[in-house]
Protein backbone atom coordinates (compact mmCIF):
# COMPACT_ATOMS: atom_id res chain seq x y z
CA UNK A 1 0.00 0.00 0.00
CA UNK A 2 2.77 2.58 0.88
CA UNK A 3 4.61 1.67 -2.23
CA UNK A 4 1.70 2.07 -4.36
CA UNK A 5 1.13 5.49 -2.82
CA UNK A 6 4.57 6.35 -3.45
CA UNK A 7 4.68 5.19 -7.16
CA UNK A 8 1.46 7.54 -7.41
CA UNK A 9 2.88 10.15 -5.98
CA UNK A 10 6.03 10.23 -7.90
CA UNK A 11 3.42 10.07 -11.45
CA UNK A 12 2.06 13.05 -9.96
CA UNK A 13 4.65 14.20 -9.57
CA UNK A 14 5.88 14.03 -12.92
CA UNK A 15 2.96 14.54 -14.25
CA UNK A 16 3.03 17.92 -13.00
CA UNK A 17 6.36 18.44 -14.89
CA UNK A 18 5.01 16.74 -17.58
CA UNK A 19 1.70 18.91 -18.11
CA UNK A 20 4.22 22.33 -17.96
CA UNK A 21 6.25 21.13 -20.74
CA UNK A 22 3.75 20.16 -22.73
CA UNK A 23 2.20 23.26 -22.54
CA UNK A 24 5.50 25.33 -23.11
CA UNK A 25 5.97 23.26 -25.92
CA UNK A 26 2.03 24.30 -27.63
CA UNK A 27 2.58 27.72 -26.59
CA UNK A 28 6.10 27.77 -28.55
CA UNK A 29 4.91 25.77 -31.28
CA UNK A 30 2.32 28.36 -32.24
CA UNK A 31 4.92 31.25 -32.16
CA UNK A 32 7.40 29.27 -34.18
CA UNK A 33 4.41 28.79 -36.83
CA UNK A 34 3.77 32.49 -36.52
CA UNK A 35 7.57 33.88 -36.35
CA UNK A 36 8.25 30.80 -39.77
CA UNK A 37 5.12 32.73 -41.67
CA UNK A 38 6.29 36.03 -40.69
CA UNK A 39 9.79 35.41 -41.77
CA UNK A 40 7.88 34.22 -45.43
CA UNK A 41 6.10 37.84 -45.34
CA UNK A 42 9.37 39.48 -45.21
CA UNK A 43 11.07 37.71 -48.16
CA UNK A 44 7.58 38.30 -49.93
CA UNK A 45 8.31 41.79 -49.34
CA UNK A 46 12.10 41.93 -50.48
CA UNK A 47 11.00 40.23 -53.45
CA UNK A 48 8.58 42.90 -54.31
CA UNK A 49 11.42 45.05 -54.00
CA UNK A 50 12.68 44.41 -57.75
CA UNK A 51 9.66 45.93 -59.12
CA UNK A 52 9.26 48.70 -57.20
CA UNK A 53 12.87 49.68 -57.58
CA UNK A 54 12.03 49.38 -61.41
CA UNK A 55 9.27 51.61 -61.01
CA UNK A 56 11.09 54.03 -59.08
CA UNK A 57 13.95 54.32 -61.14
CA UNK A 58 11.98 54.63 -64.36
CA UNK A 59 9.76 57.91 -62.63
CA UNK A 60 12.84 59.57 -61.86
CA UNK A 61 14.52 58.83 -65.51
CA UNK A 62 11.17 60.57 -66.54
CA UNK A 63 11.12 63.65 -64.13
CA UNK A 64 15.05 64.38 -64.77
CA UNK A 65 15.24 64.26 -68.30
CA UNK A 66 16.11 67.40 -70.10
CA UNK A 67 13.81 66.81 -72.65
CA UNK A 68 10.97 64.70 -71.70
CA UNK A 69 9.12 65.21 -75.23
CA UNK A 70 12.08 63.25 -76.90
CA UNK A 71 12.84 60.59 -74.67
CA UNK A 72 12.29 56.97 -74.96
CA UNK A 73 10.11 55.51 -72.93
CA UNK A 74 12.43 53.51 -69.71
CA UNK A 75 12.94 50.06 -68.95
CA UNK A 76 15.22 50.19 -66.27
CA UNK A 77 16.19 46.35 -65.30
CA UNK A 78 14.89 45.00 -62.20
CA UNK A 79 17.35 43.65 -59.70
CA UNK A 80 16.58 40.01 -60.14
CA UNK A 81 16.90 38.43 -56.33
CA UNK A 82 15.28 35.39 -56.75
CA UNK A 83 17.86 32.81 -56.69
CA UNK A 84 19.22 34.58 -53.10
CA UNK A 85 15.19 34.32 -52.22
CA UNK A 86 14.48 30.91 -53.20
CA UNK A 87 16.18 28.94 -50.54
CA UNK A 88 15.47 31.12 -47.62
CA UNK A 89 11.78 31.05 -48.25
CA UNK A 90 11.78 27.21 -48.42
CA UNK A 91 13.63 26.82 -45.70
CA UNK A 92 11.19 29.24 -43.97
CA UNK A 93 8.39 27.22 -45.22
CA UNK A 94 9.90 23.68 -44.23
CA UNK A 95 10.35 25.78 -40.33
CA UNK A 96 6.50 26.38 -40.71
CA UNK A 97 5.75 22.71 -41.49
CA UNK A 98 8.08 21.26 -38.51
CA UNK A 99 6.39 23.52 -35.97
CA UNK A 100 2.89 22.58 -37.44
CA UNK A 101 4.34 18.46 -36.61
CA UNK A 102 5.74 19.61 -33.24
CA UNK A 103 2.16 21.57 -32.52
CA UNK A 104 0.84 18.11 -32.94
CA UNK A 105 2.66 16.53 -30.79
CA UNK A 106 2.09 18.96 -28.08
CA UNK A 107 -1.10 19.28 -28.00
CA UNK A 108 -2.51 19.37 -24.35
CA UNK A 109 -5.36 17.25 -25.10
CA UNK A 110 -3.71 14.10 -26.06
CA UNK A 111 -3.64 12.60 -22.83
CA UNK A 112 -7.29 13.29 -22.00
CA UNK A 113 -7.74 11.33 -25.25
CA UNK A 114 -5.53 8.59 -23.33
CA UNK A 115 -8.18 8.65 -20.44
CA UNK A 116 -11.16 8.52 -22.48
CA UNK A 117 -9.66 5.80 -23.80
CA UNK A 118 -8.93 3.80 -20.84
CA UNK A 119 -13.02 4.25 -19.66
CA UNK A 120 -14.47 3.10 -22.35
CA UNK A 121 -11.66 -0.14 -22.25
CA UNK A 122 -13.00 -0.14 -18.88
CA UNK A 123 -17.18 0.69 -19.17
CA UNK A 124 -16.77 -2.14 -22.42
CA UNK A 125 -15.09 -4.86 -19.18
CA UNK A 126 -17.75 -3.62 -17.05
CA UNK A 127 -20.65 -4.03 -19.65
CA UNK A 128 -19.19 -8.14 -19.53
CA UNK A 129 -21.45 -9.75 -16.63
CA UNK A 130 -19.58 -12.48 -15.94
CA UNK A 131 -16.10 -10.96 -15.90
CA UNK A 132 -15.07 -10.03 -11.97
CA UNK A 133 -15.82 -6.81 -10.99
CA UNK A 134 -12.71 -4.27 -10.50
CA UNK A 135 -12.12 -3.20 -7.24
CA UNK A 136 -13.68 0.50 -6.70
CA UNK A 137 -10.18 1.75 -5.87
CA UNK A 138 -8.20 0.93 -9.34
CA UNK A 139 -11.72 1.88 -11.23
CA UNK A 140 -11.13 5.31 -10.41
CA UNK A 141 -7.92 5.84 -10.33
CA UNK A 142 -7.09 3.86 -13.52
CA UNK A 143 -7.72 6.26 -16.23
CA UNK A 144 -6.00 9.35 -14.78
CA UNK A 145 -2.78 7.32 -14.06
CA UNK A 146 -3.15 6.29 -17.26
CA UNK A 147 -3.06 9.93 -18.27
CA UNK A 148 -0.34 10.46 -16.38
CA UNK A 149 1.80 7.65 -17.82
CA UNK A 150 0.72 9.41 -21.43
CA UNK A 151 1.73 12.62 -20.48
CA UNK A 152 5.26 11.55 -19.70
CA UNK A 153 5.71 9.68 -22.09
CA UNK A 154 4.62 12.92 -24.52
CA UNK A 155 6.50 15.48 -22.59
CA UNK A 156 9.83 13.07 -22.86
CA UNK A 157 9.29 12.94 -26.79
CA UNK A 158 8.61 16.87 -26.31
CA UNK A 159 11.74 17.66 -24.87
CA UNK A 160 13.61 15.68 -27.34
CA UNK A 161 12.05 17.41 -30.17
CA UNK A 162 11.98 20.23 -28.24
CA UNK A 163 16.26 20.47 -28.12
CA UNK A 164 16.20 19.60 -31.90
CA UNK A 165 14.48 22.66 -32.14
CA UNK A 166 17.03 24.27 -30.39
CA UNK A 167 19.25 24.02 -32.43
CA UNK A 168 17.68 24.95 -35.59
CA UNK A 169 16.71 28.25 -34.58
CA UNK A 170 19.83 28.93 -33.69
CA UNK A 171 21.13 28.40 -36.87
CA UNK A 172 18.48 30.07 -38.55
CA UNK A 173 19.17 32.85 -36.30
CA UNK A 174 22.69 33.01 -36.88
CA UNK A 175 21.92 32.92 -40.90
CA UNK A 176 19.29 36.05 -40.58
CA UNK A 177 21.99 37.96 -38.74
CA UNK A 178 24.73 36.95 -41.22
CA UNK A 179 21.99 38.11 -43.92
CA UNK A 180 20.75 41.02 -42.17
CA UNK A 181 23.25 43.91 -42.97
CA UNK A 182 23.52 42.74 -46.57
CA UNK A 183 18.99 43.37 -46.77
CA UNK A 184 19.37 46.55 -44.97
CA UNK A 185 21.99 47.55 -47.72
CA UNK A 186 19.64 46.69 -50.47
CA UNK A 187 16.94 48.44 -49.16
CA UNK A 188 18.90 51.41 -48.72
CA UNK A 189 19.87 51.93 -52.20
CA UNK A 190 16.22 51.13 -53.45
CA UNK A 191 14.98 53.98 -50.95
CA UNK A 192 17.53 56.61 -51.22
CA UNK A 193 18.16 56.36 -54.75
CA UNK A 194 14.63 57.32 -55.49
CA UNK A 195 14.33 60.00 -52.84
CA UNK A 196 18.19 61.59 -53.74
CA UNK A 197 17.21 61.09 -57.57
CA UNK A 198 13.79 62.86 -57.18
CA UNK A 199 15.32 65.85 -54.59
CA UNK A 200 16.55 67.51 -58.23
CA UNK A 201 13.96 67.03 -59.83
CA UNK A 202 13.41 70.38 -61.29
CA UNK A 203 10.70 73.35 -59.42
CA UNK A 204 9.14 73.83 -63.06
CA UNK A 205 8.28 70.22 -63.08
CA UNK A 206 5.82 70.82 -60.43
CA UNK A 207 2.32 72.53 -60.75
CA UNK A 208 1.60 74.62 -57.57
CA UNK A 209 -2.11 74.85 -58.42
CA UNK A 210 -2.55 70.80 -58.23
CA UNK A 211 -0.14 70.91 -55.08
CA UNK A 212 -2.84 73.19 -53.71
CA UNK A 213 -5.62 71.00 -54.39
CA UNK A 214 -5.07 68.24 -52.57
CA UNK A 215 -3.00 70.11 -49.82
CA UNK A 216 -4.72 72.72 -47.29
CA UNK A 217 -1.41 73.80 -45.59
CA UNK A 218 -1.49 77.70 -45.06
CA UNK A 219 1.67 78.93 -47.69
CA UNK A 220 0.88 81.68 -50.21
CA UNK A 221 4.36 81.75 -52.64
CA UNK A 222 5.00 79.19 -55.14
CA UNK A 223 8.47 78.35 -54.15
CA UNK A 224 7.53 77.36 -50.25
CA UNK A 225 4.38 75.03 -51.79
CA UNK A 226 6.75 73.13 -53.94
CA UNK A 227 9.19 72.77 -51.20
CA UNK A 228 6.97 71.44 -48.51
CA UNK A 229 5.61 68.93 -51.02
CA UNK A 230 8.99 67.96 -51.74
CA UNK A 231 9.83 67.38 -48.47
CA UNK A 232 6.26 65.40 -47.83
CA UNK A 233 7.21 63.27 -50.47
CA UNK A 234 11.01 62.96 -48.90
CA UNK A 235 9.29 62.08 -45.44
CA UNK A 236 7.18 59.53 -47.43
CA UNK A 237 10.06 57.71 -49.00
CA UNK A 238 12.03 57.49 -45.99
CA UNK A 239 9.14 56.18 -43.87
CA UNK A 240 8.66 53.63 -46.20
CA UNK A 241 12.50 52.82 -46.16
CA UNK A 242 12.24 52.92 -42.15
CA UNK A 243 8.92 50.77 -42.12
CA UNK A 244 10.86 47.90 -43.94
CA UNK A 245 14.12 47.73 -42.29
CA UNK A 246 11.93 47.76 -38.74
CA UNK A 247 10.08 44.95 -39.92
CA UNK A 248 13.35 42.96 -40.62
CA UNK A 249 15.04 44.25 -36.86
CA UNK A 250 12.20 43.31 -35.28
CA UNK A 251 11.69 39.60 -36.86
CA UNK A 252 15.41 38.86 -36.18
CA UNK A 253 14.29 40.06 -32.54
CA UNK A 254 11.45 37.40 -32.40
CA UNK A 255 13.72 34.78 -34.05
CA UNK A 256 16.24 35.64 -30.64
CA UNK A 257 13.47 35.58 -28.56
CA UNK A 258 12.42 31.94 -30.53
CA UNK A 259 15.59 30.07 -30.10
CA UNK A 260 15.79 31.73 -26.14
CA UNK A 261 12.18 29.74 -25.24
CA UNK A 262 13.61 27.03 -27.28
CA UNK A 263 16.95 26.92 -25.13
CA UNK A 264 14.74 27.18 -21.87
CA UNK A 265 12.35 24.25 -22.72
CA UNK A 266 15.34 22.29 -23.25
CA UNK A 267 17.04 22.70 -19.53
CA UNK A 268 17.02 20.36 -16.78
CA UNK A 269 14.46 22.81 -14.93
CA UNK A 270 13.23 24.75 -17.00
CA UNK A 271 11.83 28.57 -15.87
CA UNK A 272 8.11 29.01 -16.91
CA UNK A 273 8.44 32.44 -16.41
CA UNK A 274 11.52 32.93 -18.87
CA UNK A 275 9.66 30.93 -21.46
CA UNK A 276 6.06 32.72 -21.26
CA UNK A 277 8.39 36.20 -20.98
CA UNK A 278 9.56 35.48 -24.84
CA UNK A 279 6.28 33.58 -26.06
CA UNK A 280 4.53 37.46 -25.14
CA UNK A 281 7.81 39.55 -26.62
CA UNK A 282 7.12 37.13 -30.02
CA UNK A 283 3.59 38.27 -29.69
CA UNK A 284 4.58 41.73 -29.16
CA UNK A 285 7.51 42.32 -31.58
CA UNK A 286 5.03 40.46 -34.43
CA UNK A 287 2.12 42.47 -34.02
CA UNK A 288 1.46 44.62 -37.06
CA UNK A 289 2.13 48.28 -35.74
CA UNK B 1 38.58 44.20 -51.29
CA UNK B 2 35.07 43.67 -51.98
CA UNK B 3 33.74 45.57 -48.81
CA UNK B 4 35.71 48.40 -50.55
CA UNK B 5 34.38 48.35 -53.40
CA UNK B 6 30.95 48.42 -51.83
CA UNK B 7 31.58 51.54 -50.29
CA UNK B 8 33.45 53.06 -53.55
CA UNK B 9 30.71 52.10 -55.62
CA UNK B 10 27.71 53.43 -52.88
CA UNK B 11 29.54 56.57 -52.71
CA UNK B 12 29.41 56.77 -56.65
CA UNK B 13 25.27 56.36 -56.86
CA UNK B 14 25.11 58.98 -54.42
CA UNK B 15 27.26 61.79 -55.65
CA UNK B 16 25.64 61.13 -59.09
CA UNK B 17 21.59 60.91 -57.25
CA UNK B 18 22.20 64.21 -55.80
CA UNK B 19 23.37 65.62 -58.71
CA UNK B 20 21.17 63.92 -61.38
CA UNK B 21 19.90 66.50 -62.80
CA UNK B 22 22.80 68.59 -63.53
CA UNK B 23 24.39 66.16 -64.86
CA UNK B 24 21.84 64.59 -67.41
CA UNK B 25 21.47 68.74 -68.11
CA UNK B 26 25.12 69.35 -69.13
CA UNK B 27 25.25 65.55 -70.95
CA UNK B 28 22.12 66.45 -72.80
CA UNK B 29 23.65 70.23 -73.86
CA UNK B 30 27.25 68.45 -74.49
CA UNK B 31 26.31 65.37 -76.75
CA UNK B 32 22.66 65.54 -77.02
CA UNK B 33 20.35 62.34 -76.91
CA UNK B 34 23.26 59.44 -77.04
CA UNK B 35 25.84 61.52 -74.63
CA UNK B 36 22.87 61.31 -72.10
CA UNK B 37 21.80 57.54 -72.81
CA UNK B 38 25.54 57.05 -71.88
CA UNK B 39 25.59 58.51 -68.95
CA UNK B 40 22.25 56.56 -67.83
CA UNK B 41 23.57 53.48 -69.02
CA UNK B 42 27.02 54.16 -66.71
CA UNK B 43 24.78 54.89 -63.62
CA UNK B 44 22.38 51.84 -63.94
CA UNK B 45 26.10 49.61 -64.59
CA UNK B 46 27.14 51.53 -60.79
CA UNK B 47 23.84 50.25 -59.52
CA UNK B 48 24.03 46.84 -61.82
CA UNK B 49 27.07 46.33 -59.89
CA UNK B 50 26.33 47.06 -56.30
CA UNK B 51 23.35 44.68 -56.56
CA UNK B 52 25.56 42.35 -58.07
CA UNK B 53 27.75 42.08 -54.59
CA UNK B 54 24.80 42.35 -52.42
CA UNK B 55 24.05 39.25 -54.15
CA UNK B 56 27.34 37.77 -53.77
CA UNK B 57 26.98 38.42 -49.87
CA UNK B 58 23.83 36.41 -49.69
CA UNK B 59 25.46 33.67 -51.86
CA UNK B 60 28.03 32.63 -49.17
CA UNK B 61 25.14 31.18 -47.13
CA UNK B 62 23.03 30.06 -49.88
CA UNK B 63 24.42 25.94 -48.84
CA UNK B 64 23.83 26.68 -45.22
CA UNK B 65 20.12 27.55 -46.11
CA UNK B 66 19.56 24.59 -48.69
CA UNK B 67 21.10 22.47 -45.66
CA UNK B 68 18.53 23.82 -42.94
CA UNK B 69 15.96 22.64 -45.46
CA UNK B 70 17.16 19.04 -45.54
CA UNK B 71 17.76 19.20 -41.46
CA UNK B 72 13.79 20.46 -41.01
CA UNK B 73 12.68 18.11 -43.19
CA UNK B 74 14.46 15.26 -41.46
CA UNK B 75 13.07 17.15 -37.79
CA UNK B 76 9.36 16.97 -39.30
CA UNK B 77 9.57 12.95 -40.16
CA UNK B 78 11.35 13.03 -36.62
CA UNK B 79 8.15 14.88 -35.41
CA UNK B 80 5.61 12.40 -37.05
CA UNK B 81 7.54 9.38 -35.63
CA UNK B 82 7.01 10.67 -32.41
CA UNK B 83 3.52 11.57 -33.06
CA UNK B 84 3.10 8.22 -34.31
CA UNK B 85 4.84 6.38 -30.79
CA UNK B 86 2.05 8.41 -28.65
CA UNK B 87 -0.88 7.68 -31.12
CA UNK B 88 0.44 3.91 -30.63
CA UNK B 89 -0.52 4.03 -26.59
CA UNK B 90 -4.15 5.13 -27.64
CA UNK B 91 -4.71 2.56 -30.64
CA UNK B 92 -3.22 0.00 -27.85
CA UNK B 93 -5.51 0.70 -25.35
CA UNK B 94 -8.68 1.49 -28.26
CA UNK B 95 -7.33 -2.39 -29.66
CA UNK B 96 -7.74 -3.71 -26.04
CA UNK B 97 -11.24 -2.16 -25.30
CA UNK B 98 -12.19 -4.10 -28.83
CA UNK B 99 -10.65 -7.38 -27.72
CA UNK B 100 -12.94 -7.09 -24.83
CA UNK B 101 -16.19 -6.19 -26.76
CA UNK B 102 -15.65 -8.92 -28.68
CA UNK B 103 -14.91 -11.43 -26.06
CA UNK B 104 -18.15 -10.19 -24.24
CA UNK B 105 -19.95 -10.85 -27.44
CA UNK B 106 -18.46 -14.58 -27.54
CA UNK B 107 -19.60 -15.57 -24.09
CA UNK B 108 -23.31 -13.87 -24.76
CA UNK B 109 -23.21 -16.09 -28.03
CA UNK B 110 -21.84 -19.33 -26.14
CA UNK B 111 -24.24 -18.13 -23.33
CA UNK B 112 -21.33 -19.00 -20.52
Amino acid sequence: MKQSLIVLLLLFLTSCSSSKIIELGSATASKGMDVSQKAQGIYASLSDQAGIDKSQQDQVKVLTHPSPSTMALPDTKAPDFSKQLEPRIQAYQNLFEVYKAFALLTDPKFSDKTKDAMTALQDSYDAIEKMPDLPADVKTKLPNVLKMVGEAVQAKEVKKNNEILYVLSEVYLELWNADKQTWNDYIDLIYNSYAEGLNTVDSKRYDVNKISQSNSEPYSDNATIILMYRLRNRDDIMKQKNDLKKQLATFGQALEELTKAHAEIAKQSTNMSTVISSLNKIEELLKDK
Amino acid sequence: MQEELKKSLSEAITQFNNRRTQLLQDAFQEGGEPALDKLVEEYDALRDAYFEILKRELDKNNPRYTQLTTATKAEADNLAKSLKKLNNVNEIVALTTSVINLVGRVLIVLGI
